[in-house]
């Protein structure tokens, strides 16, 4: 096997000899810093990630996902995912005074369900699983419909959190 | 996308011409949001409170007519005579020991009438009532805007 040997180690040092280390790490970082302009590594905004996606392989009654049906009309960060549960605020932050209003069919009795979000105030913004599901929404003349305002408006601290689902009863089937 | 389209016009159609939805649900979708499922309003919101308080504008002149030609009832994307139904249930559900024997309900035809003649002031009228009240004892909270 000395032959073996022989070869790598002749060929070893005609690379070493005949190649500059410098010139290595100069094409390596050449590779780098073209790929970042090539491929979009630096900052870009992966947000919608998950709120829209057309996978079907998901638990539907999985409440920390846009596409559970009580968020139909959400716009917002989802208080289950920021310390709180699907009906109350995570602690430290306020219901708002007022809210929103939704309908929303749930896919397991093909009922309609009117929902009320509530925004959750005083604490600065969550930042996790943000949604934005626009069912029956309307533009900001019908404010009463519209979901892109922050409901903390009448609060003592008007900074908004995350966003609670809660059903206020069954809706006709006219939705 | 094409089925989405197609859905929300047969959703349009079917609302426009199917019976009108029940007023108690007519009011938790298009009031309770500010107004709140039991009334109460948001004071902080300059929302009223519409509890035991509503009533009173029915026994003063243009009262009735204030309530429905105030902006959030007159412009609700509902019909005349939703918007009837829905007026009269609030008046019983939330403000019934306010109502006189003269009350009479609100008609499609009046709420029609109404809607299409509003006043350009609105405040104004507000002004008026809430100084016709107070001749007859009845202070209410004073909500409007400065």
């Amino acid at each position: 096997m000395e032959w073996l040997d022989n070869f790598f180690e002749k060929k070893t040092r005609s690379i070493a000899q005949n190649s500059s280390r410098r010139g290595a790490l100069a094409r390596i970082a050449k590779y780098f810093v073209g790929t970042a302009f090539v491929l979009p590594v630096l900052p870009f905004d992966r947000s919608s990630a998950n709120a829209a996606t057309d996978s079907k392989d998901f638990d539907p009654l999985d409440d920390q996902r846009c596409e559970y049906w009580r968020y139909c009309a959400l716009d917002g960060h989802l208080c289950t995912c920021c310390g709180g549960s699907i009906t109350t605020c995570p602690p430290g932050s306020s219901a708002s005074t007022v809210s929103w209003i939704g309908t929303c069919e749930n896919p397991e009795d093909g009922k309609h369900y009117i929902v009320s979000y509530y925004d959750c105030c005083g604490v600065s913004s969550c930042g996790r699983c943000y949604c934005n599901e626009n069912i029956g929404e309307k533009p900001a003349y019908r404010m009463g419909l519209h979901n892109d305002i922050n409901w903390c408006m009448g609060n003592e601290s008007e900074v908004y959190h995350c966003t609670v689902s809660i059903v206020l009863g069954t809706a006709s089937d006219k939705a | 996308m094409f089925k989405f389209i197609l859905a929300f016009f047969l959703c349009n159609f079917t609302y426009s011409t199917s019976e009108a939805r029940p007023p108690a649900e007519n009011y938790v979708i298009h009031c309770s949001g500010c107004h709140k499922p039991n009334g109460s309003g948001s004071p902080s919101n300059l929302v009223p409170d519409i509890r035991n308080i509503i009533g009173h504008f029915t026994k003063v002149s243009n009262g009735r007519e204030y309530l429905i030609q105030v902006a959030d009832i007159s412009q609700a994307p509902l019909q005349n005579d939703e918007v009837a139904a829905l007026m009269n249930w609030v008046l019983r559900e939330f403000s019934s020991l306010q109502l006189t024997k003269e009350f009479k309900p609100y008609t499609e035809e009046e709420v029609k009438e109404l809607r299409e003649n509003r006043p350009a002031d609105l405040h104004a009228n507000r002004r008026k009532l809430l100084t016709s009240l107070q001749g007859k004892g009845i202070i209410l909270p004073d909500y409007v805007r400065p």
